[in-house]
């Protein structure tokens, strides 16, 4: 029986290699808006998540249609909002921007994941 | 990495389990009333609970400090972070996580102290709050601290008893264990009076263990999975119920044990068969113990079931967010 209960508990284990792709601390909306359009450019990108995050292992970029930079490499959580995100910009041109985050949440579990915004109503 | 981390995960939950709860059944089951106990059976349990501890605590330790690397590649999203000396201090001293980690291995290298020191009185007390420590800090890390304000608060405080009762209830299985065995074995009879007071201490133990166990698990439940949709309908709320069933399943072979096996003990003059049976029951509830802790183990690198789902914030875009850490 006992036998029979480790291997169970191993294959429960296996499972767990196996599976588990999801993620912890979600995108819960951003500045500017997932899939929106802007008038002017921004000044700062700032993306709200679903859980606190570890501002060391957190970034986010921004670059445009060329694949190139356009925002000021200072990522930081602002004091007092530990589940959110900003990055300054650029000027920026209009046109169509793209927005790749990469966070860690406080149960040191990391997610991804892009979005696109436009500026300028074109 | 996962690997790594869900087996790290399960020799430390057994390990810290074990020691805490071996040195709480001294305290319960055989501190209280020395005039009923045999001259040397504290003495006796005192060299095994010594040798056992030693090994559990440098099992806590190692096993905390693979923990630690596991950690450190999950953040850093690459096996080879984990190698690198930058990372690893990031995570100690500039996360969250690092930060109250770092509480947790000081204890385990104290407890080794603690288990390595000359035969003193002060050691028994000091292991017993070390082993306390231990157990309460594991609570500091993980999925009860994920939330807010005083959702967080309720969360960390429910899941420090759950895991208090789970240390009194499956550390003590162990212990109970060896009890029975020496019981068992052909010199044993002078164990079997103490097994006779012993093993109803460790029943009255069970039922508080148990009562805490459950309020604590629903609410753990209703905080980590929200909904019983959510309990069958996902992954993470479908080893959640395995887990309970392998709880119910242990409270039923407890329930057998007091009630059937129990009475048989106390009550038959020829001792031997009652003990036999208990001893093999015991077995078979650390087995479920020890499933449950697998099940646990993995649980705790699977996001809650309350966090599952996509996001479709504002405009045509779709935001899913996925687990970059098995490229």
């Amino acid at each position: 029986m006992r036998r029979v209960m480790i291997t169970l508990a191993f294959g429960a284990a296996a499972l767990g290699a196996a599976a588990g792709a999801q993620a912890h601390a979600f995108l819960d909306h951003a500045s500017p808006a997932v899939g929106g359009s802007v008038p002017t450019a921004p000044a700062v990108v700032t993306l709200w998540f679903t859980q606190d995050l570890e501002p060391v292992f957190s970034n986010v970029t921004v670059t445009n249609e060329a694949g190139q930079r356009v925002d000021l490499g200072n990522t930081r959580i602002p004091p007092g909002s530990p589940a959110e995100l900003q990055i300054g910009l650029k000027p920026l041109p209009p046109g169509a921007y793209l927005i790749s985050w990469h966070v860690v949440s406080v149960d040191t579990h990391p997610t991804e994941g892009t979005f696109t915004f436009e500026v300028g109503g074109g | 990495m996962a690997e790594l981390l869900i087996v790290s995960r399960l020799l430390q939950f057994a390990s810290v389990i074990v020691v805490f709860g071996c040195g709480a059944f001294r305290l319960y089951g055989l501190g209280v009333d020395p005039t009923s106990i045999s001259a040397n059976a504290p003495t006796t349990f005192d060299a095994w609970f010594w040798r056992l501890t030693t090994v559990g605590a440098v099992v806590v330790l190692v096993s905390a400090l693979s923990l630690t690397l596991g950690v450190t590649a999950n953040m850093a999203g690459s096996a080879a972070a984990a190698f690198d000396p930058d990372t690893i201090r990031k995570v100690l001293f500039a996360t969250s996580f690092g930060r109250a980690w770092c509480w947790h291995l000081v204890f385990a290298v104290l407890a080794i102290g603690v288990c390595l020191a000359p035969r003193a009185r002060w050691r028994m007390p000091a292991i017993l709050v070390l082993s306390l420590l231990l157990l309460v800090s594991l609570g500091w890390v993980g999925h009860a601290v994920e939330g807010r304000g005083a959702t967080r608060l309720v969360h960390q405080i429910n899941q420090t008893v759950h895991l208090l009762a789970a240390g009194l209830w499956l550390g003590g299985l162990l212990p109970l264990a060896w009890l029975l065995g020496l019981a068992r074995s052909p010199s044993g009879t002078a164990w079997i009076s103490l097994a006779r007071d012993v093993v109803p201490r460790f029943s009255q133990m069970g039922y508080a263990a148990v009562a805490f166990l459950s309020a604590t698990g629903v609410l753990n439940t209703l905080l980590l999975v929200g909904s019983t949709q959510a309990l069958v309908g996902t992954p993470y709320g479908r080893l959640l119920g395995l887990k309970i069933l392998l709880f119910l399943a242990m409270v039923t072979v407890a329930l057998f044990n007091r009630f059937r096996l129990l009475p048989r003990l106390r009550w038959e003059a020829q001792a031997s068969a009652p003990v036999a049976a208990l001893a093999r029951s015991v077995l078979f509830e650390q087995g479920l113990g020890f499933a449950i802790l697998a099940v646990v183990s993995v649980l705790g690198t699977w996001p809650p079931a309350i966090h599952v789902g996509v996001h479709r914030s504002g405009g045509a875009d779709l935001v899913i967010a996925h687990h970059p850490v098995d490229r």
